[in-house]
């Protein structure tokens, strides 16, 4: 257990280290849709975060935002010492210096099909961070032996299962070595076991300190891992706080509402 | 008679194939940017070209062929039969090419382009090293079928004066060597050559894969 683990499990707090991730209002809409509405929210190194709430409530988006796949319609999105204010699209240089801040795991893997999985590893590692063939695979390697998959690395993405692709695609986004990862629901398309299997190695990621912003409908995961619990609904944050309060005993009758739905209380 | 048959044929295959190599190219050139206007996000370019490929492809080649044929003899212009034969097969090809383009472009998933946008792998990259790789595999089939189809319609390249496979059998069967031999001859040669485009195309699709994945 690593230095960050044991701040975790000892309880210590995580309010003293620097902001990885700030978000100061930030608004999505689709024409007259409103997405997301004044969303603030700050993640410091090595927090991690669980969004939760029901479909549609814009964890998706808001992730989307971060890391700019959708541009924001108001606010500002800060990562590190990048600040992207809606309305003023960042240039080439800024979203390449936000997305190697950044990685993000979806829903669907989205691996390469024609390419190897080691190839879907390490690509990013020669076109983004412009390391060496020989080098980029011997990190891509490595970074699937940390997911458990080397024996795969020759293999190509249709021979694995889906399980095995979503880790593959947590190799490959670790891979530019991000200061903070998003994950977008990245069990909801998943079996029970292999579900398991893919927060296992988001634990372990979280105990090696990983900043982590993850969107999900796992409340076991939210309670155990998370630091904190943000519960969006309607495109607004309706309750955030310490993970075990929020779930158990939450404030707001948005939240309240949506996880006696969940939990069947 | 047999050998002089051959002879015949041989000497109008490489007009066959230069016409139909041509009009492939001009198609595979000129399909890009027609599928690109078929999926472009403005809808005027999209509706014309939608019409534009619907036009090409709803009229036969043969009509396209006797047009360009006309138009360069209504303009006056100095044109070669064989130049009028591969605008008309170009055009076609352009059309069918630009559909081939975009069914292949629909084969590469949608989260494929995301994940390497969020991966900030560099727009080449993300064209050179995901997109390129997966649509030429996937359109390489397709696109031998049309250069085989290309290869039998420029037979009606004869019609407008182009020496080829069809020309020289229709001539070897006035000098002699009889219709039914001379077409069957002709016939069975536009079989092999068709067969041969589908199965070097097959075999660089699978190539390319085998490439890409290393």
């Amino acid at each position: 257990m690593n230095l960050d683990s044991g701040m975790r499990a000892a309880g210590v707090t995580v309010l003293a280290r620097e902001p990885v991730l700030r978000l100061d209002a930030v608004g999505k809409r689709f024409g007259a849709l409103v997405v997301l509405d004044d969303i603030n929210l700050t993640l410091r190194a090595g927090e991690v975060v669980s969004l939760i709430g029901p479909g549609g409530s814009g964890r998706s988006t808001l992730l989307r935002c971060i890391d700019q796949l959708e541009p924001p319609t108001s606010g500002r999105v800060r990562v590190g010492g990048l600040s992207i204010e809606a309305g003023h699209p960042p240039t080439r240089a800024e979203l390449s210096d936000l997305r190697r801040m950044v990685g993000m795991v979806f829903r669907s893997p989205g691996l390469f099909p024609h390419l190897t999985v080691l190839r879907n590893v390490s690509l990013a590692l020669e076109r983004v961070l412009g390391r060496g063939r020989v080098e980029a695979e011997a990190r891509g390697l490595a970074l699937l032996e940390r997911v458990g998959l080397a024996g795969r690395a020759h293999h190509t993405p249709s021979r694995c299962s889906d399980g095995e692709q979503q880790r593959i695609a947590i190799a490959r986004a670790l891979a530019i070595e991000p200061r903070l990862m998003l994950f977008d629901e990245p069990t909801a398309a998943l079996d029970p076991e292999p579900g398991r299997e893919v927060l296992a190695l988001m634990r372990s990621l979280a105990d090696d300190g990983m900043t982590m912003l993850v969107a999900t409908h796992e409340l076991q995961f939210a309670e155990t891992v998370s630091d904190r619990v943000v519960v969006m609904a309607e495109g607004r944050v309706v309750e955030q706080g310490a993970s075990r309060q929020v779930i158990h005993d939450p404030r707001s009758d948005r939240a309240r509402r949506f996880l006696d739905a969940v939990l069947n209380r | 008679m047999t050998g002089s048959l051959l002879a015949a044929l041989a000497s109008g295959l490489p007009w066959s194939l230069g016409v139909a190599t041509l009009s492939w190219l001009a198609g595979a050139v000129l399909g890009l940017g027609l599928c690109a206007l078929r999926l472009s996000r403005v809808p005027l370019p999209r509706l014309l070209a939608g019409l534009v490929i619907l036009l090409l492809r709803a009229v036969p080649p043969l009509l396209w062929l006797l047009l360009a044929g006309a138009v360069a003899a209504a303009a006056d212009l100095p044109i070669a039969p064989w130049a009028a034969a591969v605008a008309g097969l170009g055009l076609v090809a352009a059309a069918e090419m630009a559909e081939i383009y975009r069914r292949a472009l629909s084969a590469v998933a949608a989260a494929q382009w995301e994940a390497a946008a969020a991966l900030g792998l560099p727009r080449h990259s993300r064209i050179r090293d995901v997109l390129a790789p997966q649509l030429l595999a996937a359109a390489l089939p397709a696109a031998a079928g049309l250069a085989a189809g290309l290869l039998r319609d420029s037979a009606i390249a004869s019609l407008l004066g182009v020496s080829g496979i069809a020309a020289e059998a229709d001539r070897a069967a006035r000098a002699g060597a009889g219709p039914l031999a001379s077409f069957a001859a002709a016939g069975a040669l536009y079989l092999v050559l068709g067969l041969a485009v589908a199965a070097v195309g097959r075999r660089a699709a699978l190539h390319l894969r085998a490439a890409a994945a290393r």
